[in-house]
């Protein structure tokens, strides 16, 4: 559905390059979380994505299509929820109507289960709305434009924590193989348990591009005050009731994913953890 | 809407046209309110100023264009308005795209990039014009109602005599034409100027033109001194071929001017290069 080919990029000439010879491929019927620490360019990935900067070399193409190009039907097949994003000041009843017209799958069905998910209404003014309350009206407008590809910025900074569970629940209830979702966060223990696949960045290159089901096969991520376990684990880091670690699975049976080590694996030996899905 | 094509869609333009127009009609009102409000209390210092003509007692009035006695004031306040409020207006066609989170959302909205240019020209420029005509007429309407009630000679008012000044017995006057024209260069110099830069795009694109225009008069001054031409020296032109020159110098601003605009609204991205 999506492929970033090579692509570099740099927000001026004078300042280090975000992205250099960066790949990756993002296929429908996912939720992808795009994990990296401040700095990494994850958010610059997203843009790059939406046609929203030109990358300096390289291309991403979305169903056949360079996004640069900013064609309609591209677009309207592309949502993208940022960090940080000013909505008018009218209700969402008339944005919704104004802007559902140029996603043909727009549902308003689909609108007022999210808005009741997040209990908000209709008739409430965007630009009367906190912070967090605009974030949520924005997701359910996103979420409701049903696009092949939804790229989501940090989206639950700002979430009370109703609305991180109401976040976790319509986000289940919207994926299907036609879609794919990119979320990116530093909220690791927010998504955790939402993710199909996992792509870890660090230096304009990707440490970790794998599936779930992949790594929790291989790997086995268990909380143990074992000496001999924690000596010879890949990855230990000391928490309440002993040490988070992570071994090898050969077993191959899954264990609850615990994103925070694996993140920290990632940056930590990187060659390391690769070498365990050869 | 139906499934569309990714080149120029009518329906789409209109749809983008009603989405700017419901997000940002209280701006937009705003605008339009502000040039009305001082057209109207300009309208209201015109007729407190010139009453005092429109009495026997005054010895009468005559003026070469109209027997109404406040219609010059008022043709050539309208004339200035026009030179003034256009470029103004033209220098906020892409004055919200002065932020990240703007320009995001107008480069990810699905529309071709010509539907959302043409629907930010429409509103400032053609939507400009349409705007003063309105308010022009209003303030016309206002100062005949104005003097007819309080002056001592009512039938000297003449509705819209300011028109007069457009059209005589030789067609449309040159004075009006020269400044429709100007009107149309710095309209669209102004609107290029507000796609370079965001911020006081009006008082940056003023002083490039004002260096512009000192540069040019310096160079043509300093063409004098070195041809050694005598101040006195002209070059004879007709009025006709002076007309013909202006409507080329026209016409090649304000392609130029909208095609770089054009240009520069493609490449847009969400940070500022240049």
């Amino acid at each position: 559905m999506l492929k970033i080919e090579n692509i570099s990029f740099g927000y001026s000439r004078r300042k280090p390059r975000v992205l250099t010879d960066f790949s990756l491929s993002v296929e429908s019927g996912g939720v992808y979380g795009l994990l990296g620490r401040n700095g990494a360019g994850k958010s610059t990935l997203l843009y790059l994505i939406a046609g929203a900067l030109t990358p300096g070399s390289g291309q991403v193409i979305f169903k056949g299509e360079n996004t640069r190009r900013r064609l309609p039907l591209t677009l309207s097949d592309i949502f993208l929820v940022p960090e940080e994003f000013t909505l008018p000041s009218v209700t969402l009843r008339e944005y919704a109507r104004a802007n559902s017209r140029f996603y043909p799958n727009f549902s308003f069905e689909d609108l007022d289960r999210h808005i009741a998910t997040f209990e908000l209404s209709l008739s409430d003014n965007l630009g009367s709305m906190s912070m967090g309350q605009k974030k949520k009206a924005y997701m359910c407008f996103a979420l409701a434009a049903n696009t092949s590809l939804l790229m989501m910025d940090e989206p639950t900074n700002g979430l009370d924590i109703p609305g991180k569970s109401a976040f976790r629940r319509f986000i289940a209830s919207s994926m299907n193989d036609d879609r794919a979702i990119i979320i990116s966060t530093h909220q690791v223990r927010d998504i955790d348990r939402l993710l199909d696949h996992v792509v870890i960045m660090e230096n304009s290159s990707v440490l970790l591009d794998r599936p779930v089901s992949e790594i929790t096969s291989r790997l086995s991520f268990a909380v143990t005050d074992h000496k001999d376990t924690v000596d010879h684990a890949l990855y230990s880091q000391p928490s309440l009731g002993g040490y988070n670690v992570i071994i090898p699975n050969p077993g191959g049976e899954e264990t609850a994913l615990n994103l925070e080590s694996l993140f920290e694996l990632a940056l930590k030996n990187p060659d390391l953890l690769n070498s365990q899905f050869v | 809407m139906k499934k569309t094509t990714n080149t120029f869609d009518l329906a789409r333009f209109g749809e983008t046209v009603r989405k700017y127009a419901n997000e940002n009609w209280r701006a937009l009102a705003m605008k339009g309110g502000v040039m009305t409000g001082i057209f109207i209390i300009t309208t209201i210092f015109v007729v407190v100023d010139t009453k005092r003509y429109y009495s026997e007692a005054y010895g009468g009035y005559s003026s070469l264009y109209s027997e109404d006695p406040s219609s010059d004031i008022f043709w050539f306040l309208l004339l200035t308005a026009l030179l003034l409020f256009g470029p103004i207006a033209a220098s906020m066609t892409f004055g919200d795209l002065s932020t990240k989170e703007a320009r995001l959302n107008d480069l990810t909205a699905p529309a071709a990039q010509s539907e959302k240019f043409l629907t930010r020209w429409l509103f400032y420029v053609p939507g400009f014009a349409v705007l003063f005509i309105v308010a022009g007429v209003l303030s016309e309407l206002l100062r005949f109602g104005l003097l007819s009630a309080i002056v001592d000679c009512p039938d000297m008012v003449k509705l819209f005599a300011p028109l007069d000044r457009i059209a005589g017995s030789d067609g449309v006057s040159n004075e009006f034409l020269l400044t429709v024209l100007a009107f149309l260069s710095l309209q669209s110099l102004f609107m290029l100027g507000s796609i370079l830069w965001h911020k006081a795009a009006f008082v940056k694109t003023f002083l490039v033109l004002g260096l512009i225009a000192v540069a040019y008069f310096f160079i043509g001054y300093l063409t004098v001194v070195f041809l050694s031409l005598s101040p006195h020296s002209r070059f004879e032109l007709s009025e006709d071929f002076g007309m013909i020159v202006a409507y080329c110098l026209t016409a090649v601003i304000v392609v130029f001017s909208h095609a770089v605009a054009w240009v520069r609204y493609k490449e847009m991205e969400i940070i500022n290069r240049w």
